[in-house]
């Protein structure tokens, strides 16, 4: 049984793993130590590099694997590291099935890339950026991933911000753009954290308001809200405290007519037959105003 | 009106259109350059309603102001609701505002028919202009058609928007004239007709100025009139063959304030249409026509999906060898979907599929099992009558329960 220490990067895996492979180590004959925090293996864990190459020994690999282990190994879990040897291992020997879905191993590995995947989209998709000043310049989101992703948002976030320059604080890095380069800075410093969660959105009421009419009651379907968004993104959501509130008008008879609540029984205008130029503010609109029907 | 009264009521009145996709779009970046926004291809959901709806994109109208009277509409020239017009500025001033924070990926804007056809189309068509111009901005746009408009207006439409769409709204002509007076179902034909052209024309020049790179889509209101399931699926087959939409969009009616007496005053029959929607899932990604999920018109089964609906009637042609069958008909085995069906076409190459490759591959495997047979696997099921097997495998009552 060999430990091998290194320092939890992919890179530096990758060229443990190298070396393990040329020495012709089993995946049971190695455990791997990542990181400075792992403390009962360190008066073992070594670096790889002293291992005996076999003599002669080369191996090729699938052309796709690499990123595919990379992808995966950013799935934070326990044994993040054996499974990639396993697969690195089968599929040196000519084993392709192993990256497979249809393959213990394989289907192992694909669903990490795939969370891995879908958990970059969720970074995509529910960072919410407020703003910095008056007018605003710069734009901070505060945001907790679940597995190592931050990093392969910053292109992301690079190409659809232009020049305005935003700063995605997490729990374990932070990822700067300032409109022409970008950084990732791990671990997050501490005031960037507390400006990213902190920093308030004047202009927040108005997605508020938003996010209220463009629900529809009558199709209330709280199973299908939670697979779109798990309820684990609703606290640092702004819309996230509406969310019950709106279930709960739904099931109280909001859903008999669809509107949203604020214009419920508000003073209508129907529109005569005769009217042009509508709203066009030209006088020549026939419009009835009903009395307001709100009690 | 403060804008944020205006935003409760036109977005209320958008609301009403199922479409929030933003997906389709090429490649677009303002990184190093001025500007705002990107595309990439993928749509991105950035929140979703209690209904479980995707909000992709901010979804106004420009005014729900309208001549017309339709009557499934909410914003019909007979409704006794609030009305409102934003400014093209004010529309502008949001979908950034939006964008920054990360709450939208773009727009997709609408309107009530005011003063003309061509009017309101140029004031749809300005506020892209502005934004594009502008704002350079490259975020996705999505534009409503106004049937009748001038081409002319379309096709500037398709040069600034990703995508364009007119909504059938109803799946008959019939329909049309006694709930849509004023529409016709020729000129939204003609007006689907001018966007296709306006595509192809793009494609001939590769090096000019797109139009609608993301394509045209539509809408069908499910359940305001009494057309079957049949008709309508039909009338979505030609509309794709004959337009190359991307997609139809099925919303089920959902009940409006004063509805008017000849609309049906029930919930939304939300099962009929994602019924419906996966119809339409197997028109555009199985190769199924919609003659043969639905030889005989008529509407489709609620208590199982149209695929397992359709084995049941083609009893023959099952059970499938995976080892063997073509991946096209390993596709059109229920519980097994395109992706699992070449995953499988994929591992067979390596070694013989075993019934539990599909549990890994995690398809449906209770629904599958009476529809192959794997080097290890052979379905005793295999001689059960249809009637049983469906009694057997339809949906839990719990998901029929979407009301
Ligand atoms: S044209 Fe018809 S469907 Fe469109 S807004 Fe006016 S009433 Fe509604």
């Amino acid at each position: 049984m060999r430990q091998i220490r290194f320092d939890g990067t992919f890179e530096a895996w990758r060229a443990e793993a190298r070396h393990c492979l040329l020495a012709g180590l089993a995946p049971d004959e190695v455990v791997w130590l990542d990181g400075p925090g792992d403390r009962t293996g360190d008066l073992f864990g070594a670096a790889a590099d002293d291992l005996p190459a076999q003599p002669g020994a080369s191996f090729r690999i699938p052309r796709e694997l690499p990123a595919l282990l990379q992808l995966a190994a950013r799935f934070r879990c326990e044994a993040r590291w054996s499974l990639l040897y396993r697969v690195l291992w089968r599929a040196s020997r000519g084993d392709r099935s192993a990256l497979l879905a249809g393959d213990p191993d394989g289907s192992l590995l694909q669903r990490r890339a795939k969370a891995v995947r879908r958990e970059l989209h969720h970074l995509h998709a529910f960072v919410r950026f407020r703003p910095l000043g008056e007018p605003a310049k710069h734009f901070v989101a505060w945001h907790e991933p679940a597995h190592d992703v931050l990093e392969l948002a910053i292109e992301h976030f690079a190409r659809r911000m232009g020049g305005t320059p935003w700063m995605i604080a997490t729990p374990q890095a932070a990822a700067l753009w300032d409109g022409r380069r970008a950084a990732l800075v791990s671990p997050c410093p501490p005031t960037w954290r507390a400006l990213a969660q902190t920093a308030a959105d004047p202009d927040e009421a108005l997605w508020l308001a938003y996010y209220r009419s463009i629900f529809n009651p009558a199709r209330a379907n709280r199973e299908a809200l939670l697979k779109g968004l798990p309820a684990r993104f609703w606290k640092d959501l702004p819309e996230g405290t509406a969310i019950c509130e709106l279930l709960v008008g739904a099931r109280n008879g909001d859903r008999r007519t669809g509107q949203a609540a604020a214009l419920v029984g508000r003073a209508g205008r129907r529109i005569g037959r005769e009217a042009r130029g509508l709203a066009a503010g030209q006088g020549e609109v026939s419009v009835r105003e009903s009395p307001d029907r709100r009690r | 009106m403060q804008l944020i009264d205006k935003l409760s009521i036109l977005a209320d009145a958008a609301k009403y259109d199922a479409s929030c996709a933003s997906s389709g779009a090429p490649r677009r970046s303002s990184k190093g350059r001025s500007g705002l926004g990107s595309t990439s291809g993928m749509g991105i959901c950035h929140s979703f309603t209690p209904d479980g709806r995707c909000v992709s994109l901010l979804k106004i109208l420009l005014t729900n102001f309208c001549l017309y009277d339709c009557q499934y509409c909410i914003n019909r020239r007979s409704s006794d609701v609030p009305r409102a017009r934003f400014t093209p500025e004010e529309v502008v001033r949001l979908t950034l505002d939006f964008y920054r924070r990360n709450l939208v990926s773009g727009l997709f804007l609408s309107s009530g028919i005011i003063r003309s056809a061509d009017y309101t189309m140029e004031q749809l068509v300005r506020v892209a202009r502005l934004l594009r111009e502008e704002h350079e901005f490259r975020g996705y746009i999505h534009l409503k058609t106004i049937p009748d408009a001038d081409p002319l207006l379309i096709a500037e439409a398709g040069r600034h928007a990703d995508r364009l769409s007119v909504n059938v709204e109803l799946p008959t002509e019939q329909g049309l004239l006694r709930l849509a007076p004023e529409k016709r179902a020729r000129s939204i034909r003609q007006a689907m007709g001018v966007i296709r052209t306006g595509e192809q024309q793009a494609q001939q020049e590769p090096r000019g100025a797109t139009f609608a790179p993301a394509g045209q889509s539509t809408q069908m209101i499910i359940g305001a009139d009494a057309s079957d399931d049949g008709t309508i699926l039909r009338t979505a087959e030609t509309l794709y063959d004959g337009f190359r939409l991307r997609r139809v969009y099925y919303s089920a009616f959902s009940p409006i304030p004063q509805s008017p007496r000849m609309l049906a005053q029930q919930p939304p029959p939300l099962l009929r249409e994602h019924r419906l929607y996966q119809a339409d899932f197997l028109l555009r990604g199985y190769g199924f026509r919609a003659g043969e999920l639905l030889p005989d018109n008529g509407n489709l089964a609620l208590d199982i999906d149209p695929k397992l609906a359709w084995a049941l009637a083609n009893r023959a042609l099952f059970p499938v060898d995976l080892n063997r069958a073509e991946p096209a008909l390993i596709a059109r085995v229920p519980g097994i979907g395109v992706l699992n069906a070449r995953r499988l076409a994929e591992l067979r190459r390596e070694r013989r599929l075993r019934y539990a490759d599909l549990q890994r591959l995690r398809c449906a495997v209770e629904k599958a099992a009476p529809f192959v047979i794997t080097q290890d696997y052979r379905p005793r099921q295999a001689t059960l009558e249809s009637a049983v097997l469906r009694q057997r495998l339809r949906d839990g009552s719990a998901q029929l329960e979407l009301w």
